[in-house]
């Protein structure tokens, strides 16, 4: 009789026993504490690997010591997933000297406008990263390929010293733009807008892109009252520059080396490495036919200077623009009336570029 | 049998999980605070590098509010006595939703507490700091807290504080340092610990994007992100981030970082759309007033022109 009762009371006593020691296990063991903190600690410490692999490209720690990839990575490597799937998975990161806790990267995968509780995840890269259960998200932002556009008064359009209602500023505003073209063989202009929305973006204006391509003159002033606007990218003197020649004089003789300043119909066989404008935009002449949003001339939204043209061509100049409706590819839709058609025909094949522009706030 | 019982009860006693330990402190900083958003140091007068939080003696006070992805953190320490409390504190951790603020939750059961804290020192910045007094020298975006425990000796935790941006690092001791400006040839980083890089404990799983067309300004979508008054004052805080498909700025009015913004993708120009910003030189003479019928602060496609519609923005018609 007093057994059962012993029992009665010993063996809820018992279990309440194991409990309590099996949540002292799991949260008070101070020596699995410690591990547990270590292990994230470490783990938030390689975090900066991984951020350096993505800011520096080639020129990151880690992609040095890596020796498969150098192939795999185009241009500087920078914000580039591809680089970092290359390199991650095969990188030997370890939380200790022993060796025993390895890095492992079980996500690296792009981010592209895809919503993280409520709000827009930066548009760039994801990796998921851990050792053992510790599991930890890296959201990577893509800005490399992005560049501000100087704070000042500029003009729109060719003309010289226009008057204040040809002007803009962008004193009160933050403004970043693609430094390269997208291709967009084949792309409608809705396309296009899309494309940049997704990436949080708005497709490059006219005027912000005469902004980023007509040379300021005097880089010191920001607030000038006189516009030069001078038609090539890189000089203020025209004429005493090889295009003028190339445009006026029939014997003129190209030269591997212009390719250095505009991407013509000639340099189709040579890289495509040309100057880049005052702000750091590439190709504001050359290479593919540009396409813009034009706010004021909506038709107007091609700058057909591009691979399509030879050195004489008189498109290869700031400022000129021919129409698209941006609706086809049909011939009809387009207007290059000004100086000469691209291609007699199969214009579906013309080969377009766009840009993204966006805008940043600071407070 | 009372003495079986008692070995019983002594043995449970024995096993229950006991008063946290610094570094149980540590570890539930690192698994939550790793994440904020913001931080505010809201006690300033204790708020020094170096310097322990000795008074007011006895007292609970709201040292710090962190904001996460879900939900904001206080901070609270109940200051120690020499006498009355054996020069031991109380810090503990209080969870409140979103909008809700730290003073007057102190009631409120807390998330997690440490009893018998001495010594606590607590500091954080957004630019390196160096005093060359104390020695010490601080790293942007770490909070550094120190304290003593008895028989547990001193721990200094340095915790980093990867998603916070530069203007969310709130330290009200710093004066004011220069605004920050984007400089020629400079991409648009986020101002982190690491530009442009977020952190978050676990795996994080993305949603999909929302297939809707956002914000047609024409079809009277209009969403805005950030809204300014005509004293130039947010009525809408800067929010542009959860727009989906980007966001442009609006003719309104002429403040620093321009007008206000809608999310969506920008048609400005257009008939029936907003008018493109032409910037800050074209404001109604002496007021930051920019929408007007026919204010040249906007442009609109050539033969439209520009009015000021009910919600008071420049559209082109």
């Amino acid at each position: 009789m007093q057994n059962a009762k012993i029992l009665k009371i010993l063996f809820p006593a018992m279990l309440l026993m194991g409990i309590g020691y099996w949540f002292y296990g799991n949260y008070s063991n101070p020596d699995k504490i410690a591990q547990e903190l270590l292990i994230k600690k470490e783990l938030l410490k390689k975090t900066e690997v991984v951020w350096d692999l993505w800011v520096n490209g080639k020129e990151a720690k880690l992609f040095k010591e890596s020796k498969d990839c150098h192939a795999k990575a185009a241009g500087d490597g920078r914000c580039s997933i591809d680089l970092l799937n290359c390199v991650l998975p095969k990188s030997n990161l370890r939380i200790d000297r022993k060796g025993k806790n390895k890095v492992e990267f079980f996500k690296i995968e792009p981010a592209n406008s895809k919503r993280v509780w409520n709000y827009t995840s930066p548009v760039g890269s994801r990796v998921v990263m851990g050792i053992l259960e510790t599991k930890l998200t890296l959201f990577l932002e893509s800005s490399c390929n992005k560049i501000f556009l100087p704070k000042r008064h500029y003009a729109i359009g060719p003309k010289k010293n226009p008057g204040l209602l040809d002007q803009f500023d962008n004193l009160q505003s933050n403004i970043f733009i693609d430094k390269e073209m997208t291709e967009a063989q084949g792309r409608l202009i809705l396309d296009m807008k899309d494309h940049c929305a997704k990436r949080g973006m708005q497709l490059l204006e006219s005027h912000i892109l005469d902004a980023a391509s007509f040379h300021p003159v005097d880089l010191r002033n920001n607030r000038p009252k006189y516009f030069l606007q001078p038609p090539l990218p890189w000089t203020r003197n025209f004429k005493s520059e090889y295009i003028y020649s190339a445009q006026n004089d029939e014997n003129f003789m190209f030269e591997k080396k212009y390719c250095n300043f505009i991407y013509s119909k000639e340099c189709k066989d040579f890289q495509n490495e040309s100057l880049p404008s005052w702000m750091g935009l590439k190709n504001p002449l050359g290479s593919l036919i540009e396409v813009v949003r034009n706010p004021i001339e909506p038709k107007k939204k091609l700058i057909p200077s591009s691979i399509y043209y030879s050195i004489h061509s008189k498109w290869h100049s700031l400022g000129k623009r021919a129409s698209w409706s941006g609706d086809s590819y049909h011939r009809d839709e387009f207007d290059f009336s000004l100086f000469k058609n691209p291609v007699e025909e199969k214009f579906e094949e013309l080969k377009l570029g766009f840009r993204c522009m966006q805008e940043e706030f600071l407070k | 049998m009372k003495k079986q019982l008692l070995i019983l009860l002594f043995s449970l006693l024995s096993c229950s999980p006991g008063e946290p330990t610094l570094r149980e402190l540590e570890l539930f900083l690192t698994d939550h605070w790793v994440e904020a958003l913001s931080i505010e140091a809201t006690y300033p007068e204790a708020f020094y590098p170096g310097k322990s939080i000795i008074k007011p003696q006895m007292t609970w006070k709201n040292l710090l509010k962190v904001k996460l992805k879900d939900s904001v953190h206080c901070l609270f320490y109940r200051i120690p006595h020499k006498r009355l409390s054996k020069g031991e504190g109380i810090l503990k951790v209080t969870k409140l939703g979103k909008s809700e603020d730290c003073s007057r939750v102190l009631e409120k059961k807390e998330m997690f507490k440490i009893e018998g804290i001495k010594h606590l020192k607590l500091y954080f910045t957004s630019t390196v700091e160096k005093n060359l007094i104390l020695k010490t020298k601080f790293k942007p975006f770490y909070l550094y807290l120190s304290a003593s425990k008895t028989n547990q000796g001193e721990l200094l935790i340095e915790l980093p504080l990867f998603n916070i941006l530069k203007e969310e690092t709130v330290n009200p001791n710093r004066l004011g340092s220069k605004d920050f400006q984007f400089k020629k040839y400079d991409e648009p980083w986020k101002r982190t610990m690491h530009k442009g890089m977020q952190v978050f404990m676990g795996e994080i799983d993305l949603g999909e994007p929302s297939k809707r067309k956002q914000g047609n300004y024409k079809e009277g979508e209009v969403d805005y992100c950030y809204k300014v008054n005509s004293e130039c004052k947010p009525v809408i805080e800067f929010e542009c981030s959860r727009c989906e498909q980007g966001w442009y700025s609006v003719v309104d009015y002429n403040c620093k970082g321009g007008g206000s913004k809608l999310c969506g993708t920008s048609d400005c120009g257009s008939r029936g759309q907003p008018a493109c910003p032409r910037g800050s030189r074209y404001s109604d003479l002496g007021s930051n007033l920019n929408c007007f019928k026919g204010s040249n602060a906007g442009i609109c496609n050539k033969g439209l022109e520009t009015y000021c519609d009910e919600n008071k923005i420049l559209v082109c018609r």
